[in-house]
């Protein structure tokens, strides 16, 4: 034990004055974190700027009650930074005065002349739609086969009130409501507007038509936990960096020490391989417990982290360090040159970051992209520390586990094999 | 100075430290080693002398059990080397320099040495280790900033952190100046004075010469020569050589006839006097001619016995010509 905890102290040393290497084990990962959380939004879901024009008003300059109903609903998803435009003047130049010479996106919804009319009369339209067909059913209806529930005279009244209705439905003749978005084509979250805006309209249109339930457009029902976005990138980045500082750092080591004649030194003292090797996996389990803490206290303090690890947690980083430590050696052991074994570990390990959901979610890729995604070795740490931290589930990281810690049994045992101690 | 940091030993010769027989060590079709065979006492100092890739490292290796021969036994301290357990328990007993040895860049002298010495079970005062070696200074520089010598030095260090029995040394003063190679000299040879049995390497003549007890003479892997140095200087070193210059004509032609295998070249002349009990009788009739002003004597060489053994010259940097 000595021994092995000499090889850490050792590789620790080493480590910690390697300015690159401790800045792409530490500062880089942190750097990216905060990025990452300043770009993707802190406590709140993004908020888009939008510009009202409401022509819907009556005589007296006032809004009507079912524009203000709708406005109101706008207002209560958060999703928008609402700005009213006067009714009397041209929405696109005053909503360039708004923003200033400076410029910048502006988006302008148009409530048309009418629409609270027009809801009321789609409303009563669509209910005298339902009355007839619900007329049309009943005058179809038979007690028995060919015995009918209706008798003949009771027939022709109801007729004679369904024709009255249709009456009624031609001089209604309501007009379909259309509400105006104007974007610019350059304007990147135009079309996510424009979605959430088309989101709002169907619930509040469906629910005046419908069958008269309350309109509420509750935050809490779409969003199950109170993560902000840092607590999504937070798991990703750690996973992504104890992959990359263990790879990087045990292939140049041992590329480094072998060719230097350092692991030839060691290994004529009574230092045993096995010791080597474990010693040097503990002094990466190390490092990533370092990481982990450094970028957990940079989230709680600064960036409003509210995830907590919990044993599943310290368990995961345990078995991705150790499973990407085996990786590292293995790498080292197949690549004897520095340089090109350098390489090497990039190679797999950039991709794998990329490829893994480390850094943004994988739902919309391709297929082939998740299929190739579920074979690497990161998207299961990942997974597995996303689970233990913000999922509200943490026994679901239980079978990531269990796959990251088989694939480090695996990993370490061809790594070992792979790392000479002695010459031939 | 230099042995009180360690446990003295009392100086028995007759004891064998190193027993090896008709060691061979083949990589693919080339016999790196042929059938080698020697025997070093406890407390003496050993030198393998050859060029590069003569198999002196390979057979080093192959002693410390870092590498397995092919055929022979070895026998180190009385343990079998090509068994593992027993190799374990020799590495407690030995000390290494390996040739171009380096230590961890980042990592201060004192840091490198107490990486070393926690791999032992038990080790010298590192402190007392540091001033022994002339490193009191560098104590707390980084590897990477030390020079040449000082690397060795804190190398030969390393080789003597665990009070070993045997002290192996590859090559401990190539690329080194004449003075930190003296310097090195001066640690090797206060070694033997502890009673440290040492066996090093080297393509210096100088350095066998000066340090050790017996050496080997080793080319293409086979041992053309080995036994006290005196004796092979003696024996081979093709005795001691008069040099004249600017030797007037007249007196060249009496030189000639006096010592026909004389070399001459132009007006400078060499006599080679290979008894011992000859060499008052050359000098005094040179004297006679009036010719000791310019007159220069050299001793038999172990660039001598390498140059009549192998055919061949061997040069400052390893090389054969």
């Amino acid at each position: 034990m000595r021994k092995v905890i000499a090889v850490v102290d050792l590789t620790l040393r080493n480590w910690s004055r390697i300015r690159s290497a401790v800045f792409f084990s530490i500062l880089f990962p942190l750097m990216l974190l905060l990025i990452f959380s300043t770009v993707f939004g802190g406590d709140n879901d993004p908020s888009f700027s939008l510009f009202v024009q409401n022509l819907d008003i009556d005589e007296d300059g006032g809004s009507s009650d079912m524009s203000k109903v709708f406005l109101e609903i706008l207002n209560s998803t958060d999703a928008f930074d609402i700005s009213e435009i006067p009714a009397g003047v041209n929405a696109n130049s005053f909503a360039k005065d708004e923003i200033g010479p400076l410029g910048g996106v502006y988006r302008i919804l148009i409530i048309p002349e009418g629409f609270g009319s027009d809801i009321v009369l789609g409303a009563v339209e669509n209910r005298i739609s339902v009355t007839q067909n619900t007329i049309q059913m009943l005058l179809q209806e038979e007690r028995s086969p060919g015995v009918p529930i209706l008798d003949q005279q009771e027939k022709e009244q109801i007729a004679a009130g369904g024709a009255a209705l249709d009456n009624a439905a031609g001089e209604i003749a309501s007009k379909k409501i259309h509400l105006v978005l104007v974007f610019d084509p350059s304007d990147t979250s135009g079309q996510v507007v424009y979605s959430i805006l088309l989101s709002i309209t169907d619930s509040f249109s469906n629910g005046l038509i419908g069958v008269g339930e309350s309109i509420s457009f509750d935050r809490e029902s779409v969003s199950q936990y109170t993560f902000s976005a840092v607590d999504y990138y937070l798991p990703g980045l750690i996973g992504a960096f104890i992959m990359s500082t263990t790879v990087v750092g045990i292939t140049s080591q041992n590329t480094e020490f072998r060719k230097r004649g350092i692991i030839k030194r060691l290994s004529l003292t009574p230092l045993s391989r096995l010791e080597w090797i474990v010693g040097s996996v503990l002094a990466q389990t190390v490092l990533a417990f370092i990481l982990t803490l450094v970028m957990f206290a940079v989230g709680w303090a600064v960036l409003g982290v509210t995830a907590v690890p919990n044993l599943l947690v310290v368990a995961m980083v345990i078995a991705g360090a150790i499973q990407f430590s085996g990786l590292g050696m293995l790498i080292a052991g197949m690549i004897k040159d520095i340089e090109s074994a350098n390489a090497a570990s990039n190679a797999i390990v950039l991709p794998m970051m990329f490829l893994s959901g480390a850094f943004f979610p994988l739902d919309a890729a391709p297929e082939f992209i998740r299929i190739i995604s579920n074979l690497l070795p990161l998207k299961y740490l990942i997974d597995g520390l996303r689970f233990g931290l913000i999922s509200g589930f943490p026994e679901g990281a239980i079978i990531s586990l269990a796959i990251t810690s088989g694939l480090a049994a695996v990993f370490v045992i061809i790594g070992s094999i792979t790392t000479k101690w002695h010459e031939n | 100075m230099f042995i009180s940091c360690f446990r003295r030993k009392r100086l028995n010769l007759s004891t064998i430290a190193i027993k090896v027989e008709g060691l061979v060590k083949v990589y693919g079709t080339i016999r790196a080693v042929d059938d080698v065979s020697f025997e070093i006492n406890e407390g003496e100092i050993f030198a393998f002398l050859g060029p590069n890739g003569a198999g002196k490292t390979t057979t080093l290796e192959i002693l410390q059990s870092l590498r397995k021969s092919t055929k022979g036994s070895v026998s180190v301290l009385g343990y079998d080397v090509s068994d593992n357990r027993d190799a374990q328990k020799l590495k407690k007993e030995i000390g290494v320099l390996p040739q171009d040895f380096n230590a961890i860049d980042k990592l201060t002298v004192k840091e490198n040495l107490s990486v070393i010495a926690k791999m032992y079970d038990k080790h010298v005062d590192l402190k007392k280790l540091i001033l022994t070696l002339d490193l009191e200074d560098k104590t707390n520089s980084k590897f990477e900033d030390l020079s040449g010598g000082l690397k060795q030095r804190l190398g030969i260090a390393g080789a003597l952190v665990n009070d070993p029995r045997i002290v192996f040394l590859d090559e401990p003063t190539t690329g080194l100046d004449p003075r930190a190679r003296r310097d090195v000299w001066q640690v090797i040879e206060s070694l033997k004075k502890d009673g440290k049995t040492v066996f090093l390497t080297t393509h210096y003549m100088e350095e066998a010469e000066i340090l050790a007890d017996r050496v080997a003479i080793i080319h293409k892997g086979k041992i053309v020569a080995i036994g006290k140095t005196k004796t092979l200087l003696e024996k081979s070193g093709g005795g001691r050589t008069v040099i004249l210059e600017d030797v007037p004509e007249s007196i060249i032609k009496e030189i000639k006839n006096r010592f026909p295998k004389a070399t001459i070249v132009g007006t400078d002349v060499r006599i080679q006097i290979l008894k011992l009990k000859e060499v008052n009788e050359v000098i005094s009739y040179l004297t006679k001619k009036g010719l000791e002003q310019s007159l220069q004597i050299t001793r038999p060489s172990l660039e001598n016995v390498f140059l009549r053994l192998t055919g061949v010259h061997l040069t400052e940097e390893g090389e054969l010509t």
